[in-house]
C-alpha cells in the first residue's frame, strides 16, 4: 500500500504532465503549406507594383485519396499583387485556409522587369529579414513572366524544385552558372559588387536554363543578358564551373570535344600609376571525348599538342567575347576580379571599391591559357590516310 | 569521489571554466569583430584577445592560491579590510547576477525569434530557471558533475556543425592576412575580451578544487578550448560568409548553418541540432553565474545557501526582463564586458599587488595555527 504522501506527489507529477504536452507552437504538418518558390512580376497598377507567385506544394489528401482534380499536380500556384512582399504574403491567408511556411522555400524566380525597375535589395528585403527563410534558395532572373515559368506542369515534378536541381548538372557543361543561393547574392548586393544570376526560360512543358542576368552594382537593377555562350565564357574566367565540355575544330574543321575534369582560373592584377590590368591564368585537364577527324593518330605527341594549342586559343576566344560584352555593355565584374584585387592591393581596393565598375571595364586584360590532354579515350586511331 | 562533497576534481574545472566561457558569444562575437575589425583578419584578435584572458587567468590563480581554500568572498576582506571587501563581493555578486540573467535573457530571444515563435519569452526563461534551481540547490557538486558530463558532448557537436559550415568555406574570404595592418586588428580586442568574460569565475571556484596547485593547467586547458572553438567559428563564418555580409548578419553563426544543406545524411539542416546543444551551454553558463551569486550571498549573510539561491531567483527574473528590446540587451552586455574586464584583471591585479607588499599569504600551518 503506498503511503499518502507518495499518493500526492504522484498526482501532482500527472498534473505537471498535462502542461507538458501543449505547446504553444505546435501546429500539424497536415495543416501547413509549404512555399517551395517565389516568382516575383510587375503588378500592372501603381497601387499594387509586385505580382508575387507562391507555389506551394499540396501535402493536402482529400477525403483519403490524394487529389485528383488536376491529376499529377504536386503543387498549386497562387498569385497576388501587392506593394509589398510580406503583405502579399499575409494576404495568402484569404485564398488558403492554412498558414504558409516559407522554410523549405527553394527558388526564387525574378522577371526581367521587375529586375529593371527596382533594386535588387528591396525585392529580397522580406526573405532576408524573415526568420524561417534560409539562405539557400537560388535565385534566378526570367524574360518571360516568373508565375508562368513556375505554372510549368511536369508531371511527378514541383517546378521550383525541378529548376533548383539543373544545379546539379554543373559538372555536366560550362553552359550552367554556379547556383546563386540567396546568402551569396545578399554578399555581393551588400559588398557592392555587381552579380551574375542563372536565367531560366519556359517551353511548352517544359523549362531550361537559358544564359545568365547581369545584376549591376551600381543601382543593383539588371543591365541585360547573356546568352548560353557567353556563360561558358563567364565560367572560365570566374574559375567557379564545375567542367564539362569545350566544343571546337581542328584546322581542317573536324570537330573536337574536350572534356574539362577541372580547371583552374586565377586572374593577375596590376595596378601601377592608376592604370589596372589584368593577367588571367588559365590551367585545365581533361580528356578528348569526341574526334571527328579520320586520318590522325591520337596517339601521337605532336598531334595531342596541336589539339591542346587550339583548345587554348578556342578559350581565350570565347573569353574575349565574354569580356567584351562585360566591359564594354555592361560595365559590371561579374567575374570576380574584384577578389584578386583586394587581396592583392587591399589599400587601393578601399578607395576604388566604390566605383570599381567603372575600373573594371577599362581594365587591359591579357590571357594565358595552358590546357593539357591527359587522356584521348578508348578509341586508337592510327591515322592512315583514306 | 563522493557525492555531497565540496570539492571538484581537475577535470570538472576545466569543464567549467570552458562551459562558462563558451556563452552567448558564439552568436555575437563574429558581428561585433567584424564590425569593429572591418578587414578578414578577424581571428588573429580572437587568439590575441584569448593570449591576454589567460594573462588575466594566471594572475586570478596566483592570487588565489595565496589564499587557499578560501573564497574571493572570503579573502578579500584579509587584503583589503571589512567594508571595502564586503563591497566587491556585492559588486561580484551583483555582476555573476546580472552576466547570469543576461544569458537566459539572451537565451530567451533567441529561441523565440528562431524556434517559438508564439511562446511569451517569460515561460522560456521561467521553465529554465525551474531546471536550473532543481540543480542548484543541491551544491557544487552535482553542477561539475553534469557539466563535467555534457561539455565534451557539446563541444563535439558544436565543432561538427561548424566544421559543415566549410561546405561554402571561400579561403579568398580570409584573405589578405593584414592587408590594412595590425591597427584592425588591435580595433577588434575590445570585443573579444568582452566576449572572453567568465575567467573571473576561478576567483570563487579555485577555492573548491581537489587539488588547487594545478589550477595553472585548469586555466590553460580551460581557456584553450573555448579560444579554439571561438576562433574556429569566426575563420569558418568569415570563409562562409565573408566579412561584408557578417557586418549585416544580426546572428551572422546561425546564417552559416542556414546556409549549407546537406543532402541524403541523416540531417539536412543543422539550425535545431545547433540550437539544442547552444541551450544546453546557455543553461550550464546561467547556472555557474547563480552558483555564484548564491554562494557568495550565502558568505556574505547568514542565510544558508540553499535560501540564497532560491532567493535570488527572484532577483534574476526581474533583472532579466529590465532590457526592453534587442538594442537594450547589447548595451547591457557592453556593460557586463566592462564590469568584467574590472573583475578579471583591474581587482585580481590590485588584490594581487596589495597581497604581495603586505605579505598576506594563507597556507595550512598558518591556518591550523589560527
Amino acid at each position: 500500500m503506498m503511503s499518502k504522501g507518495v499518493v500526492r506527489k504522484f498526482s501532482l507529477c500527472m498534473v505537471v504532465l498535462l502542461c507538458l504536452s501543449g505547446c504553444w507552437d505546435s501546429s500539424d504538418i497536415e495543416n501547413i503549406g509549404f512555399a517551395i518558390g517565389f516568382g516575383i512580376d510587375p503588378g500592372d497598377d501603381e497601387q499594387a507594383p509586385i505580382q508575387l507567385t507562391t507555389q506551394v506544394a499540396s501535402t493536402k489528401k482529400q477525403g483519403g485519396q490524394a487529389a485528383t482534380a488536376q491529376q499529377g499536380k504536386l503543387f498549386q500556384n497562387i498569385t497576388l499583387k501587392g506593394n509589398s512582399m510580406q503583405d502579399i504574403l499575409r494576404s495568402l491567408a484569404l485564398q488558403l485556409p492554412y498558414p504558409v511556411f516559407t522554410d523549405h522555400l527553394e527558388t526564387i524566380v525574378i522577371n526581367e522587369d521587375t529586375a529593371s525597375d527596382y533594386d535588387l535589395f528591396i525585392l529580397l528585403d522580406q526573405m532576408l529579414r524573415d526568420n524561417v527563410t534560409r539562405s539557400s534558395p537560388a535565385v534566378l532572373l526570367t524574360k518571360q513572366t516568373a508565375g508562368d515559368v513556375l505554372d510549368v506542369n511536369i508531371e511527378g515534378e514541383i517546378t521550383s524544385r525541378y529548376i533548383n536541381n539543373f544545379f546539379e548538372n554543373e559538372s555536366s557543361t560550362m553552359k550552367i552558372l554556379p547556383q546563386k543561393r540567396l546568402g551569396e547574392v545578399t554578399a555581393n548586393l551588400i559588398a557592392g559588387t555587381s552579380v551574375i544570376l542563372p536565367s531560366v526560360t519556359k517551353g511548352k512543358n517544359t523549362v531550361r536554363l537559358d544564359g545568365a542576368g547581369v545584376i549591376r552594382a551600381k543601382d543593383n537593377k539588371l543591365a541585360g543578358f547573356l546568352t548560353d555562350n557567353e556563360v561558358e565564357g563567364i565560367n572560365w574566367l570566374s574559375g567557379n564551373g564545375e567542367g564539362g565540355l569545350l566544343n571546337y575544330k581542328d584546322e581542317k574543321g573536324n570537330t573536337i570535344i574536350y572534356e574539362i575534369q577541372h580547371y583552374k582560373a586565377k586572374p593577375k592584377p596590376h595596378y601601377q600609376n592608376g592604370k589596372l590590368s589584368f593577367d588571367v591564368q588559365i590551367t585545365a585537364q581533361g580528356w578528348i571525348t569526341e574526334d571527328w577527324s579520320l586520318t590522325s593518330n591520337n596517339l601521337s605527341e605532336n598531334y595531342i599538342a596541336k589539339l591542346e594549342r587550339l583548345a587554348g586559343d578556342e578559350v581565350v576566344k570565347i573569353m574575349e567575347g565574354t569580356m567584351e560584352k562585360l566591359q564594354q555593355d555592361f560595365k559590371t565584374d561579374v567575374v570576380q576580379f574584384y577578389d584578386s584585387f583586394r587581396i592583392a592591393y587591399p589599400r587601393d581596393y578601399q578607395k576604388m571599391k566604390k566605383d570599381w565598375d567603372t575600373y573594371f571595364a577599362n581594365a587591359d586584360v591579357q590571357y594565358d591559357v595552358e590546357i593539357k590532354i591527359v587522356n584521348t579515350g578508348d578509341l586508337v586511331k592510327e591515322g592512315r590516310l583514306k | 569521489m563522493k557525492l555531497g562533497t565540496n570539492q571538484i576534481t581537475t577535470t570538472q574545472m576545466i569543464a567549467l571554466l570552458s562551459s562558462a566561457l563558451i556563452a552567448v558569444g558564439i552568436f555575437t562575437l563574429p558581428r561585433n569583430l567584424a564590425l569593429k575589425v572591418g578587414t578578414p583578419d578577424l581571428w588573429i584578435s580572437t587568439l590575441i584577445g584569448g593570449i591576454f584572458s589567460y594573462i588575466t587567468c594566471l594572475i586570478i590563480v596566483s592570487l588565489c592560491l595565496r589564499f587557499k581554500q578560501l573564497t574571493f568572498f572570503q579573502f578579500n576582506k584579509l587584503i583589503v579590510g571589512k567594508w571595502i571587501g564586503t563591497l566587491l563581493s556585492v559588486g561580484f555578486i551583483g555582476y555573476a547576477l546580472m552576466i547570469g540573467s543576461f544569458e537566459i535573457r539572451s537565451m530567451g530571444e533567441l529561441t523565440q525569434f528562431y524556434l517559438l515563435e508564439e511562446t511569451p519569452i517569460t515561460v522560456i526563461v521561467i521553465s529554465m530557471y525551474w531546471v536550473a534551481i532543481y540543480l542548484l540547490t543541491s551544491g557544487i557538486n552535482p553542477i561539475a558533475r553534469l557539466i563535467e558530463m555534457l561539455t565534451p558532448l557539446t563541444i563535439c557537436i558544436f565543432v561538427i556543425v561548424i566544421l559543415l559550415g566549410l561546405e561554402v568555406f571561400e579561403l579568398d574570404n580570409l584573405r589578405p592576412v593584414l592587408g590594412l595592418g595590425i591597427t584592425p586588428v588591435l580595433k577588434g580586442l575590445t570585443p573579444t575580451f568582452l566576449t572572453f568574460s567568465g575567467t573571473e569565475f576561478l576567483l570563487v571556484f579555485i577555492a573548491m578544487m581537489q587539488k588547487p596547485k594545478e589550477a595553472k593547467k585548469v586555466a590553460l586547458i580551460g581557456l584553450a578550448i573555448p579560444v579554439s572553438i571561438y576562433i574556429l567559428a569566426v575563420v569558418v563564418i568569415t570563409g562562409g560568409l565573408s566579412v561584408e555580409r557578417m557586418k549585416h548578419q544580426k546572428w551572422p553563426t546561425f546564417a552559416l548553418i542556414q546556409e549549407y544543406e546537406y543532402r541524403g545524411v541523416l540531417f539536412e539542416r543543422f539550425e535545431s541540432l545547433f540550437l539544442v546543444v547552444w541551450l544546453i551551454q546557455m543553461f550550464l553558463t546561467y547556472v555557474v553565474c547563480h552558483y555564484v551569486a548564491a554562494k557568495g550571498v550565502a558568505t556574505l549573510t547568514r542565510l544558508s545557501y540553499k535560501k540564497a539561491s532560491y532567493m535570488l531567483l527572484a532577483a534574476v527574473y526581474f533583472i532579466c526582463l529590465i532590457p526592453s528590446d534587442l538594442n537594450q540587451l547589447e548595451k547591457m552586455g557592453t556593460l557586463i564586458g566592462w564590469t568584467s574586464f574590472a573583475f578579471s584583471f583591474l581587482v585580481p591585479a590590485l588584490l594581487l599587488l596589495i597581497a604581495w607588499m603586505r605579505g598576506l599569504k594563507l597556507d595550512d600551518e598558518q591556518r591550523s595555527s589560527a
